[in-house]
């Protein structure tokens, strides 16, 4: 399975272990926060942010015997919840294509110094279809290098710089310039 | 390096890391150092980064999401359990049928041809042998009736005991499948939610059960903390006498939740909920009939 498999090669963990040194309640217990705000990132609801949470959770305590290093349990945890959620995701929303070079010359010149709230945030995000999200979410909730996105989804570093220019373009877009763009809004920030 | 490649790399090095100093990207890091202009769109594209960047984890926590994630987990480690126990003692219960049958046979068969020898058999003897290898057959029959006869009876589930228990592992089953979310998938055009319960479906997905291997779960659940699920069973052939409506009175199951079982034509439903009788009648108010 790609989830076995993404889990065993990059988070730490080994499909053939027998048990593991951390229970889920202990797992439960540090990371369900940082799970639920990822998740919440990713889908923009609360209900279904604690879904996915929960079901990251359950396929967690059932490969528990896989994770060998706990240190590194938050990526193998985000790692599974990646995987539900594209699972989950049936209808990719086709992204409209920018002018790079247009986008990058249209961030004000004094980005610093620029305020936006947590609605106009997920918004943003909400308007992102989901291959363009969870690379976004990835690079800035997770803080991963390219390298390790394209490693971890399986898809080539070229497309990952890609998708993560056309993705923080849109986002510029909507953040820096909200009165230029009508987004849509799918949840409310809890 | 093209303006879009640089771009591209602009874009790809997170803020506050040697991202820049990689390899790859020594193309960028020579021409920033010549051109202005890229400069300062690194400059602001960093900038802009790092305040997303601290933004994403800022986001509340609802209310008891731990407590409620280790009741879960709870619930689903006992589904678990009575599963495994569920399955041990089906394969033992056929484990000893066969073994009682095999040996049985195995006896009735050595000594006829034993006591042939390699000659000729007499008439009788070859009458004798024909009466054994009947009997041999007609004993492997009844003791392949005995031994598949309860998975060809379950055809339909029965509000019983075992229900209840069978509740837990579908729930389970429902969270290693994951949900979809297209109402127009052939499986839920097959297996259509019943009139009889009042909630929109949010999501759907489809489980193997042992009475439908397409059995299709319905999530009727309205708020965030509500459980409700609709599983949706074709099973043409009837072997109980299951009501024609949703039953007013549910019966209690595993794991805190309310059941009730009834039949839709081919279809067979069971509504499993938490939140006791109160809230399962909530969900087929006004469709049902005391029962």
């Amino acid at each position: 399975m790609m989830l076995d498999r993404l889990a065993a090669d990059n988070d730490g963990t080994d499909a053939a272990a027998g048990s593991s040194p951390v229970d889920i309640r202990t797992l439960v217990t540090d990371h369900h926060r940082e799970v639920f705000r990822y998740a919440y990132r990713l889908v923009g609801r609360q209900d279904d942010a604690e879904d996915l949470t929960q079901q990251t959770f359950m396929l967690a305590q059932q490969r528990l015997s896989q994770l060998r290093h706990p240190d590194r349990a938050r990526g193998w945890l985000f790692a599974i919840l990646r995987n539900c959620y594209r699972k989950a995701v049936s209808r990719p929303m086709p992204l409209a294509a920018t002018g790079l070079a247009l986008d990058v010359d249209s961030i004000p010149d004094t980005v610093a110094g620029q305020t936006f709230d947590q609605e106009t945030l997920q918004a943003a995000l909400d308007a992102l279809s989901d291959e363009f999200k969870l690379v976004v979410v990835m690079f800035y909730f997770e803080q991963r290098s390219y390298k390790e996105i394209a490693e971890q989804l399986q898809i080539p570093i070229g497309t990952v710089m890609s998708r993560l220019t056309r993705a923080k373009s849109r986002l510029r877009a909507c953040l820096l310039n909200p009165s230029g763009h009508s987004q849509g809004r799918r949840g409310t920030a809890p | 390096m093209s303006e879009r490649r640089h771009f591209e790399a602009i874009d790809a090095c997170r803020p506050n890391s040697d991202d820049l100093r990689q390899p790859e990207m020594a193309d960028l890091a020579e021409a920033l150092q010549v051109d202005p202009r890229l400069g300062s769109n690194y400059q602001r594209s960093q900038e802009f980064d790092a305040i997303v960047v601290r933004m994403m984890p800022d986001l509340p926590v609802p209310d008891g999401l731990e407590e409620r994630l280790l009741l879960a987990l709870t619930t689903s480690q006992d589904a678990d359990r009575e599963s495994r126990e569920a399955g041990e003692w089906f394969d033992d219960n056929c484990r000893t049928k066969g073994q009682a049958v095999q040996p049985r046979a195995a006896r009735e068969h050595v000594p006829a041809t034993a006591r042939d020898g390699v000659g000729r058999r007499p008439r009788g003897r070859r009458w004798a042998w024909t009466l054994a290898a009947a009997s041999l057959v007609a004993a492997g029959a009844v003791a392949a009736v005995l031994v598949l006869a309860p998975s060809f009876t379950a055809i339909e589930p029965r509000a019983d005991e075992q229900l209840p228990r069978e509740i837990l592992a579908w729930v389970d089953a429902v969270v290693r499948e994951g949900w979809n979310t297209d109402f127009e998938a052939e499986r839920v055009r097959r297996r259509p939610l019943d009139l009889a319960v009042r909630a929109t479906p949010r999501r759907w997905c489809s489980i193997r059960t042992r009475y439908d291997p397409q059995t299709a779960v319905y999530d009727v659940s309205s708020r965030d903390a509500d459980f409700a699920l609709a599983f949706c069973m074709d099973a043409p052939v009837r072997t109980s006498l299951l009501p024609e409506i949703p039953p007013w009175n549910p019966q209690p199951a595993t794991g805190g939740l309310t059941v009730g079982v009834w039949r839709r034509g081919n279809l067979v439903y069971v509504l499993a909920c938490r939140g006791g009788t109160r809230r399962y009648r909530e969900l087929i108010e006004g469709t049902s009939l005391i029962g």
